[in-house]
């Protein structure tokens, strides 16, 4: 029997109407794989493209949910919310797989572009191990996050702001009208801040005297609040984004260290430096040019870079026995997973898959070095096993990072898989870049797969079916990605030259990326900031405070003014917690942040597509 | 020792060692190669000059700020520094125009900065061998970050330790707010009552009720949640949390399932929700021996 209707079980308990039924709730179908796939193509082209231009990408879960809220709900008339998700998880996984492609390896068409301008031996490099590459990393991304997803979500409760709102996206229909009030509230102030600043109609803007005003913006969403008096060097600036006070809006206590990170670089590091000669800081050159000057890019970003690393190093062995329990949960699910008894461990991707794709992407992983000229079959192996076990710590790094702060470090993780591989191949420039393009398809994999998790979480979908859906369509991402960059590289004149320094697509991470590879070719490495911030990442991890070492590396990789910004949203969630007591949270905090965080994301993506449509930033293509 | 002393003598030396550990960090890389000594160049402006072969003593004057500088300028390799002026635009003391640019040429020992210098400019050796990584605090680095980490396993101990001895009196407090086993304890009785009353409720009043228990104790017991491990120790606290964290994604997914209108999903995931829940129950009671 399978009715359930109201007659039928009047009177009776869960557990005896549980006996007489069976359920069809849609969740894994064909239409939310489809409906994620066409979405995650079309999302990963355009952020090639916004990539290129701009230099950052944007994640694509939020569109796909409201996306696919639309077709699966509206017009199919028979989505769920679960299924929703999946349409979601697919999206944003080949959309995100493509983000670490083209902050990599754009670099290669640049170095090789400058070597032929300068006479020197061209870089001539082949598609096919980096398209092996990307694909492996990111298999290999899926596979070593999964096992930490009970260790981040279940224990950890890491807040993943993104994915919260996110799921505040796909549960609005049903999560009672005052709460749907607040997410449009937040949505619309964020979006119209967000539309404000993008503009640019306050660029430039001040308060007091020109000369030397007491607020000014600029900067793109950067208040300089020095009022005349505050040293440049303490970095009296705030970033003017809702998204990021709202990140920390959902973080509150937890992300405070994050904030403390930020002060210790910038209030206690940054005037002893100063004082004492080691950098200078002459206010003439003004603010942005001293927060990112010799302190930022010398001194604070590798030592937090290596902070980072240390911190999530001590995380695993401090939570050694909760990982331990996560693993034999999996391997527990290989012998449960086909009998349906509903615990804890009957929904997870069994083992064995997971090792199985730890495999097949180490192999792809050996393979794609292998095809690189240079490359010994030692070496190849080397790659493929150190490269592995970097990607693995990478992922879980950059996925703690944006689970406590929504802010992936990306680009440091790429800075160091580069450092690593030149020292080990022999400064080999095309087997270094292979196994960083892998590397970061990977991290952001892990990251974008672990935001899904908590989405699926807190709608109730099954890890098991996310999983599947990732691995299913996310190797797609970083060939469309390839295609759609030699393509762009096509359209400059004489069918080269298509994007970089000086055409209306500067390509900038890939830019900075060309500089780090040329500075490690001359032994440019700070090594001592590595080590240095490795050991305080370490010592941060035994004090009794979880995530410690990675909320202040990450702070210190930073600029401070959007560290300053979530350290505000960090004060008014506790301020209005005490204020307003516990459940004030839950019940308004939350849908109201989920707003802000959707509404700068939406309207960030749509000012993009304007401008590149009708701005003339696309000139040329 | 007693625990909250451990605690506090823990977090204290954790701080100022930590922070000492950070200042002593942050020298540049190079800096011991630039504190051997400087030396008065006598070239003209725009010559430039090999600095690696003078040697002499530091300038008086303005010795930190020159360091400052030329480290800036060994770091950057191809920094144009267009002079050196103080805040009113006037030159330092001493030192007129002292580095116009500065170039790094050769690689690791065979290393050498040259410099574009005025007449009359103080430079001294530098040295960027390889074996110059780390600056001159590295040692005091070390010191500060072991003691850092000693003070952090005080801190981290003291903490354990308190949560066990208050352990006894949390389990057995059953209206104490932030005690994530009342919490848990007094989470059964209503879930109990959603499984009795399920045959009667339509998919609002489903909506409603998992609500109310998300509200009422999971999320309380989600932010009280680190009592557990402190209390249990890792390994079976991690069970219990898992336990409950299985629970919770159950009751969303009634949730997802009634705002779907699907009410066999809805009861299909309440019971091992129920289950769950009852399951970290009887793990943390048999833990703590009661």
């Amino acid at each position: 029997m399978t009715d359930a209707s109201p007659d039928s079980r009047a009177g009776l308990s869960a557990r005896a109407i549980a006996k007489n039924v069976t359920s069809n709730y849609r969740e894994l179908t064909a239409a939310a794989m489809i409906l994620g796939i066409i979405q995650g193509v079309v999302l990963n082209l355009s952020f090639v493209y916004a990539s290129l231009k701009l230099g950052f990408s944007i994640g694509g879960s939020t569109v796909a949910a409201i996306m696919g809220y639309a077709l699966l709900r509206g017009v199919m008339k028979k989505g769920t919310t679960i299924e929703n998700n999946i349409n979601q998880t697919i999206a944003s996984g080949i959309n995100t797989a493509g983000t670490g492609v083209v902050f990599t390896f754009p670099a290669l068409f640049l170095l090789n572009a400058q070597a032929v301008a300068e006479g020197r031996e061209p870089l001539v490099f082949d598609a096919l191990p980096f398209l092996i590459a990307g694909v492996g990393g990111a298999i290999l991304g899926v596979v070593v996050i999964v096992p930490l997803r009970k260790q981040m979500i279940d224990l950890d409760r890491l807040r993943f702001p993104t994915g919260v709102a996110t799921a505040a996206i796909l549960k609005s229909g049903k999560a009672g009208i005052g709460k749907a009030k607040l997410l449009a509230a937040g949505f619309a102030i964020s979006a119209a801040v967000k539309l404000v600043m993008a503009s640019g109609v306050l660029n430039g803007i001040w308060i007091g005297t020109k000369a030397e005003p007491l607020l000014a913006l600029h900067g793109g969403d950067m208040l300089d609040f020095n009022m005349g008096i505050i040293p440049l060097y303490l970095a009296p600036a705030i970033s003017v984004s809702l998204m990021n006070v709202a990140a920390g809006m959902l973080a509150g206590r937890g992300g405070l260290a994050f904030f403390v990170g930020g002060a210790i670089a910038w209030w206690i590091i940054s005037p002893i430096a100063v004082n004492l000669g080691w950098v200078s800081a002459n206010p003439a050159d003004g603010l942005e040019s001293i927060l990112y000057g010799s302190m930022y890019s010398n001194m604070l970003r590798p030592l937090g870079i290596g902070i980072l690393i240390g911190g999530a190093i001590m995380g695993v062995i401090m939570t050694f026995p909760a990982i331990k329990s996560a693993f034999v949960s999996l391997a527990n699910a290989a012998k449960t997973s086909n009998s349906g008894d509903g615990t804890a461990t009957s929904d997870e991707l069994p083992l064995q898959v997971l090792v199985a794709g730890v495999a097949v992407g180490m192999l792809l992983f050996f393979a794609a070095a292998k095809l690189t000229p240079g490359v010994s079959v030692g070496q190849a192996i080397l790659a493929a096993v150190i490269g592995t076990v970097w990607l693995a710590l990478a992922a879980l790094i950059v996925a703690q990072a944006t689970g406590m702060t929504d802010i992936s470090p990306m680009s440091g993780m790429a800075l160091i898989s580069v450092t690593l591989m030149m020292f080990l191949l022999d400064k080999n420039v095309l087997a270094s870049m292979v196994v960083g393009v892998a590397v970061c398809v990977a991290i952001g994999q892990g990251a974008d797969m672990m935001q899904d998790l908590k989405t699926g979480f807190m709608i109730g979908g099954k890890p098991v079916k996310q999983g599947i859906a990732q691995f299913a369509a996310t190797w797609m991402g970083p060939i469309i990605t390839m295609g759609a960059l030699y393509f762009f590289w096509s359209t400059g004149p004489n069918g080269t030259g298509g994007f970089g320094p000086g055409t209306p697509l500067p390509a900038p991470q890939a830019g900075a990326l060309m500089g780090i590879v040329e500075g490690l070719s001359t032994g440019n490495i700070p090594v001592d900031k590595y080590a240095f911030g490795a050991t305080l990442g370490v010592v941060l991890g035994t004090a009794p405070v979880a995530g410690l070492g990675v909320l202040i590396g990450l702070a210190m990789y930073l600029p401070f003014y959007i560290t300053l910004g979530y350290g505000v949203g960090c004060f008014l969630q506790m301020g209005l917690e005490k204020w307003k007591g516990p459940g004030f949270y839950q019940a308004r905090l939350v849908p109201f942040a989920a707003g802000l965080i959707v509404g700068e994301a939406l309207t960030g993506m749509g000012y993009t597509a304007f401008q590149i449509a009708f701005g003339g930033g696309g000139g040329g293509h | 020792m007693d625990s909250k002393i451990m605690i506090q003598i823990g977090r204290l030396l954790f701080t100022v060692a930590l922070l000492a550990a950070i200042a002593t960090a942050a020298p540049y890389t190079k800096w011991e190669a630039l504190t051997d000594g400087l030396d008065e160049a006598k070239v003209k402006t725009g010559a430039l000059v090999d600095v690696s072969s003078f040697s002499g003593d530091e300038d008086p004057k303005q010795p930190a700020k020159l360091k400052g500088y030329l480290t800036q300028a060994l770091l950057l390799r191809d920094i144009k520094v267009i002079g050196q002026k103080d805040a009113d635009g006037n030159a330092f003391s001493g030192m007129p125009e002292v580095i116009i640019s500065g170039r790094l040429e050769g690689k690791g020992n065979e290393a050498k900065l040259q410099l574009t210098l005025s007449e009359g400019a103080k430079v001294r050796t530098i040295d960027v061998a390889t074996d110059k990584a780390f600056p001159k605090t590295a040692n005091a680095f070390w010191l500060s970050a072991l003691l850092a980490a000693i003070g952090g396993v005080l801190w981290r101990r003291g903490v354990v330790k308190n949560a066990k001895a208050e352990a006894e009196a949390m389990v057995h407090d059953e209206s104490g707010e932030g005690n994530p086993f009342a919490l848990l304890m007094n989470l059964q009785a209503p879930l109990e009552q959603l499984n009795l009353d399920f045959g009667d409720l339509d998919n609002d009043s489903i909506l409603e009720r998992v609500d109310a228990l998300i509200e009422e104790f999971i999320d309380p017991f989600t932010e009280a949640r680190g009592k557990v491990t402190e209390t249990l120790g890792m390994a079976i606290g991690a069970e219990i949390l898992i336990d409950v964290a299985f629970g919770e994604r159950m009751l969303n997914r009634v949730w997802s399932a009634a705002s779907d209108d699907c009410y066999e999903e809805a009861v299909i995931s309440l019971l091992p929700a129920l289950d769950a829940f009852k399951r970290a129950h009887d793990k943390a009671e048999h833990s703590v021996g009661t």
